[in-house]
């Protein structure tokens, strides 16, 4: 509704922009890293519109943008950063062309929908043709770096991201590597205009063409080193010799901090922490930060239509499962079965399973853990009393 | 002991298909019998001896980067098979082990030849839960392929679904349709689930016919086979269920 209504207007809205529309896509790490973004133009000064969290279909992007749209119709931010949805980037920028586009990494994910990592190279380039202004690309991505390449005629500068040989050897196989470790393209990366170079902890060092930065991250993880490295490589772009290294640091450290993966709830006054179950990288990120859990519940439902890829997940950071539930239960049941993990109980019915979970005493270490698919966390926060998508009730 | 030879994880694993290798390994040791698996990558050596050959499913980028090798390690395969070592083969990875593939643009190439049959890649895929019926009785998985498969020499299907385009793709009817191939001990299918863990009766047999080269035999279940039967009858209950059947 609101994007039918709306081209003429966010087209209007954005016009006075100094540094236009920036679309951030690709399967996983776009919202941080889109947070990212925000936070280090923030530190240099900026204005910039975005859009909450999550929220990256072009309904959402739309309807938030109109609410602060001003009576005179031009918003007044520098920029808008916004993240996108892979499959309706292209949508959106008939709305709203991007000036820019930040596109971070094609991995495997949802299979049902998109069926396989090189169609959605085919989304993301539907929109990343019409930027005008910058493309950034994830250089250790072969899908993007070709994607690249097919563009490169195209108006937009290109500039790259990449994580240095050496941490990529050691990180998990898929990360910053594209949908497949074997087509791995890390002779890019000396093209890169951000790189990692190391990682301590929760902390890196960027080298930002050349220039060794060193950073906090929200959380310990590669993963978010090279969120780090795309963010800074676009805000690279867009402010060029304005960038300072000063403003990166401070911009990433004004972020909050991670602690775990998971989306923390609260029942009874207890703390619960969420993982969700969203595609075979994301999953295995979040289980290689759990350390055997003394509570574990698991909820797999209709919106993980096929949930084989479970079999290629490695499952050895939880011990045990306490309940199991979902429509899925029995085929999750086969695989931890499969992977001698003991599951305590399998209730399909969400009710009666929460109810058997959250009836356990509080653990003597650590917090509760839930690992389920989307569909079963939003069903999960309903029946805690939850009410909206931002943790509050 | 036990060889199984799964052809490129890395490359045709995206959907999961190592659960069928799991299985057949866990089922083996649950038995008390060993098992070696040798994951084959491009430009390796393949082991003297194989019982068990699995290729998984993948799509056209991951085909592309296994052809050549695939090529190259074709005599062998063939050998083997003819020696009676049992194959299983998913969607992309049966596609590449049959006697030719057509791309979508109506380019031929020649397969390995393991099996009797022929694919065609074509635009409407499908995707969605299968329940089909076989001579070891009712199978169930999810379908998630874009090839219509064509037996050849009247090979047999592995089975003919209640629900489910098999292998006629997502222009064909969803239900009725000719599942997978049988050939000697061997299987192709597009179901995943994957399919042995869901399936056991399949994994059982494939698994007697891999013990049979290696001089063993396959003992009864103990309580884990059971437990791990029982879920997977469960769920296939379950997409039944689902199914409406």
């Amino acid at each position: 509704m609101a994007l039918a209504l709306a081209p003429g207007l966010l087209a209007r809205a954005v016009s006075r922009m100094s540094l236009g529309v920036v679309f951030v896509s690709g399967s996983n790490g776009k919202s941080t890293t889109t947070h990212m973004l925000t936070s280090i133009l923030r530190a240099h000064g900026l204005r910039v519109f975005s859009n909450p969290s999550g929220a990256n279909l072009p309904q959402g992007i739309a309807s938030a943008m109109l609410a602060s749209i001003p009576l005179d119709g031009y918003l007044r931010e520098d920029v808008a950063v916004l993240e996108v949805d892979e499959a309706f980037g292209a949508r959106l920028a008939r709305a709203l062309t991007p000036h820019s586009v930040l596109l971070v990494n094609i991995q495997v994910d949802q299979l049902n929908r998109f069926y396989e990592p090189a169609r959605v190279a085919g989304m993301l380039e539907a929109f990343a043709r019409v930027a005008t202004d910058h493309l950034v690309v994830n250089a250790d991505d072969h899908n993007l770096v070709d994607l690249a390449a097919r563009l490169a005629e195209g108006p937009a500068t290109q500039s790259a991201f990449a994580v240095a040989p050496a941490l990529l050897k050691d990180g998990p196989a898929w990360l910053a590597r594209g949908d497949n470790p074997a087509l791995a393209t890390a002779a890019a990366q000396a093209d890169a205009a951000v790189i990692v170079e190391s990682l301590d902890d929760a902390s890196a060092e960027l080298s930002i063409r050349g220039e060794r930065v060193s950073v906090q991250l929200p959380a310990r993880g590669l993963h978010y080193a090279a969120d780090a490295a795309a963010a800074t490589a676009m805000a690279l772009a867009l402010l060029g010799d304005r960038l300072a290294g000063a403003s990166v640091v401070s911009g990433l450290a004004s972020m909050d901090a991670v602690y775990g993966r998971g989306e923390i709830l609260n029942a009874n006054g207890e703390d619960i922490e969420i993982i969700t179950m969203k595609n075979p990288p994301s999953l295995q990120v979040n289980l290689d930060y759990l350390d055997a859990p003394e509570q574990v519940f698991v909820a797999v439902d209709e919106g993980t239509p096929d949930p084989s890829w479970i079999y290629g997940s490695d499952l050895s950071r939880i011990d045990h499962v306490d309940v199991l539930t979902g429509t899925k239960a029995w085929q999750l049941a086969t695989r931890f079965g499969y992977g001698e993990i003991p599951v305590h109980a399998i209730i399909p019915e969400l009710a009666p399973a929460l109810a058997r979970f959250l009836a356990l005493p509080k653990p003597s270490r650590g917090t509760k853990t839930m690992i389920v698919n989307y569909e079963q966390m939003m069903l999960i926060r309903k029946a805690l009393g939850y009410l909206e998508l931002e943790g509050k009730r | 002991m036990i060889t199984i030879v799964h052809l490129y994880p890395r490359e045709l694993g995206i959907n999961g298909d190592v659960g069928n290798v799991m299985a057949l390994t866990k089922r083996a040791e649950w038995r008390g019998m060993s098992v070696r698996v040798v994951h084959h990558e491009v430009g390796a050596a393949l082991p003297d001896v194989a019982h068990l050959v699995h290729i998984g499913s993948g799509p056209v980028s991951a085909q592309h980067l296994v052809r050549e090798d695939l090529a190259r390690i074709a005599p062998t395969l063939l050998d083997w098979a003819a020696a009676g070592v049992p194959f299983l083969a998913i969607a992309g990875g049966w596609q590449l082990l049959g006697r030719s593939l057509v791309d979508l643009a109506g380019d031929a190439q020649p397969g390995v030849g393991i099996f009797p049959s022929t694919a065609t890649l074509v635009s409407t895929r499908a995707v969605n839960e299968v329940v089909a019926q076989t001579s070891l009785g009712e199978v169930a998985g999810f379908e998630n392929h874009g090839a219509v498969t064509t037996l050849l020499d009247d090979a047999e299907p592995l089975g003919r679904t209640l629900r489910g385009h098999g292998n006629a793709a997502g222009a064909g009817p969803l239900s009725s349709a000719i599942e997978g191939v049988l050939v000697g001990p061997s299987i192709g299918t597009n179901l995943h689930g994957p399919f042995l863990p869901m399936n056991p009766v399949w994994a059982d047999r494939l698994l007697a016919a891999a013990a049979a080269l290696a001089g063993l035999s396959l003992t009864e279940p103990d309580a884990r086979i059971a437990e791990v039967d029982k879920r997977a009858a469960n769920s296939r209950g379950a997409i039944r269920g689902r199914l409406g059947l």
